[in-house]
């Protein structure tokens, strides 16, 4: 039929344009994403060393054996998992809140909506290396205040004790990216439809069980949004970590891990095979969310 | 006992005086519609009876009791919105019963009225659809429903038909209409359509910046208008107005208008007049009086036709004609109306009535 041919031909020419458009950001996203991550499950099949990359031999699964044999893998792949549940989790509630509180109408809202987004906007590094200050057992603010208001008596060393490096790592991971889950939050929350809540007010139902039945489920997609890039995030922290406390075996994350076995060992072999497993963790963590949150849906009938 | 008293009500926003002091009583079992051109604070008025807007002045008394301060939740009302106001995220049976699970009703007893409500208003098919699988029409038959599982004895419709098409808002008119036959619910309904208000009400407000224009039964305000806005804002299409001069002669009233003189019995006021007369009630070639207008377009609508007049100083008129008349543009005519059904409003814009009537 005619009209058919027409159409056909219409979409592969549309189908053509939209190739065309596409080609420059794949061809870039080939060289910078695809080529590496390719190099990278290459090199950890070979005995290369980062001296000579160019000269090596490929030596199958014995980076791996090597890699999972090292206990302190695993103690950074457990860094990694305790840091990303506990930060994200927190980060949520507290998000979660500040964005309730900052979507009801009160005044001085827009003001404080920008004064929120601070930490946020500063580099980590940055960030990282102004609390290192803040939280210097000698000269910092923080044993300063806590000795003024007679808390304590000596200063903490809050970076170096090993019970206290992980937790506190973790208060200034909250403090910076609490935020950006205030942000996303506070934008699902705007996009709910006023006029269920005054159908709900005058149908007699609390604003507790308006909370719980009707915003929970309808912010749980931007809520599942949110977490997903935090995940993502936290799951290869490196900068805060690095910064705040460098050679410490108690909050080494898997990214440190690699790029020490990389850089400090020269071994690029173990080091990609390293890299490699991180890329196949979050895969698979971002996967099973994935696939939970579906479920849940499907479940909850959101 | 559940009428409505407005006594003197104000609301402000600010230094914006929305409702400017509305006195009304509706009582129980009747349906009351508030029209009027948008902005003229229906719907602020009817979310004050509802508690969703705080009344600045002035009191506001369900079945006797003064409610200025109970929460929406403690006036034993229920409400269908413009947007219908669906939980997205529910199914239709839970839509409707999400109001009597939340005041802890025996299951069976919801499952009772959620099947009686949704069989009444015929969306028993659609008890597992989510609100966004389901058309506009039907959209606003569960919005309707989950109003009358709460067996409430006050209905506020704010605007419940403006998002349908013309046949859905014809059905739905009929459908709400049945409902209050039915339940004998006092009912307030919001509208800026005057034919919504004109066959659905026992009585009609009518609204004009925040103040009453008017209440009345339908016909009351199709027949006797109190004022030139009323006038022109009930009946459809609207009254046509010309511009005139009533004087004094004697024991007459004389009104003059650009095509002519005619007498009238003797009214009080004399001065500027505005002459309204109603697109039906304009006869082509006769009447009690009548004037020379130029044929401008003739709209055929089937049973009747609507013949677009120039009745000279470029004013336009339209008349009502049964059938289609045999007359061209261009032509020339002569059109009339009977003294009894013509209106004269004041320059205050106020209805006129002759002396002693």
């Amino acid at each position: 039929m005619a009209t058919g041919a027409i159409r056909i031909g219409l979409n592969a020419k549309r189908a053509r344009t939209a190739w065309l458009f596409l080609a420059p950001s794949l061809l870039v996203l080939f060289a910078v994403a695809l080529w590496p991550l390719g190099r990278t499950f290459l090199f950890s099949f070979t005995d290369a060393f980062l001296t000579e990359p160019d000269i090596y031999a490929y030596i199958g699964l014995e980076n791996y054996f090597t890699l999972f044999e090292d206990a302190l893998w695993w103690q950074s792949v457990r860094n990694t998992l305790y840091f990303t549940v506990v930060s994200v989790s927190i980060e949520t509630a507290l998000g979660l809140a500040i964005a309730l509180l900052l979507n009801a109408h009160m005044s001085g809202r827009g003001f404080m909506r920008a004064v929120i987004l601070i930490p946020w906007s500063i580099p980590v590094v940055v960030s990282a290396r102004m609390w290192q200050w803040m939280l210097h057992d000698q000269f910092g603010i923080l044993n300063h205040v806590l000795k003024l208001m007679g808390v304590i008596d000596h200063g903490i060393a809050w970076t170096a004790n090993p019970d206290l490096v992980m937790p506190v790592i973790i208060a200034v991971d909250v403090w910076i990216t609490t935020p950006f889950m205030v942000l996303l939050i506070l934008a699902g929350l705007q996009m709910l439809p006023k006029s269920i809540y005054e159908a709900a007010s005058i149908d007699g139902v609390s604003e507790w069980r308006q909370f719980t039945a009707l915003t929970l489920p309808l912010l749980a997609p931007s809520i599942a949004v949110a977490v997903l890039f935090r995940l993502l995030d936290a799951l290869r922290m490196f900068d805060l970590s690095f910064v705040l406390s460098s050679n410490s075996d108690d909050t080494k994350t898997v990214s440190i891990y690699a790029r020490e076995v990389l850089v400090n060992f020269q071994d690029m072999g173990v080091g990609s095979a390293a890299s490699a497993a991180i890329f196949l963790m979050i895969a698979v963590v971002t996967a099973i969310y994935v696939t939970v949150f579906r479920l849940n849906r499907k479940l909850l009938g959101v | 006992m559940s009428g409505i008293d407005l006594i003197n009500v104000v609301k402000r926003f600010g230094a914006l005086t929305v409702i400017d002091g509305v006195d009304l009583a509706i009582a129980e079992g009747e349906f009351v519609v508030f029209v009027g051109p948008s902005g003229c604070g229906k719907s602020t008025l009817l979310r004050m009876i509802a508690g969703l807007e705080e009344i600045s002045d002035g009191e506001l008394r369900i079945a006797g009791s003064r409610m200025n301060e109970t929460p929406p939740a403690k006036r034993n009302i229920a409400m269908v919105f413009q947007s219908y106001a669906l939980y997205p995220h529910m199914n239709v049976e839970r839509n409707l019963g999400f109001a009597l699970e939340t005041a802890r009703l025996p299951a069976a007893e919801i499952r009772e009225r959620v099947t009686k409500a949704a069989k009444f208003l015929k969306i028993d098919h659609l008890l597992d659809r989510r609100p966004a699988q389901l058309s506009g029409g039907q959209q606003q038959r569960v919005a309707i429903g989950r109003a009358l599982v709460r067996q409430q004895k006050l209905f506020l419709f704010d605007e419940p038909l403006s998002n349908l098409d013309a046949d859905l808002r014809m059905e739905m008119r009929v459908e709400i209409a049945r409902i209050h036959r039915e339940v004998k619910a006092t009912t307030v309904y919001v509208t800026h359509d005057q034919m919504e208000a004109m066959t659905l009400a026992d009585r009609i407000v009518v609204l004009k910046d925040g103040r009453i224009a008017q209440v009345g039964t339908p016909m009351e305000l199709y027949e006797r208008p109190a004022n030139r806005f009323v006038a022109g804002f009930i009946g459809s299409p609207r009254m046509n107005f010309l511009p005139g001069m009533l004087v004094r002669e004697g024991e007459e009233s004389v009104l003059s208008l650009a095509g002519g003189r005619h007498r009238l019995s003797a009214h009080d006021y004399a001065g500027d007049v505005s002459l309204g007369i109603r697109p039906e009630d304009l006869i082509l070639g006769g009447g009690d009086a009548t004037l020379e207008a130029e044929v401008l377009l003739v709209e055929p609508l089937g049973g009747e036709s609507l013949v677009h007049l120039n009745v000279g100083d470029g004013r336009s008129i339209v008349a009502k004609a049964q059938g289609r008349p045999e007359i061209r543009p261009g032509a020339t005519t002569v059109v009339g109306w009977n003294h009894t059904r013509a209106h004269l409003f004041d320059k205050d814009e106020r209805a006129l009535n002759p002396r002693g009537a």
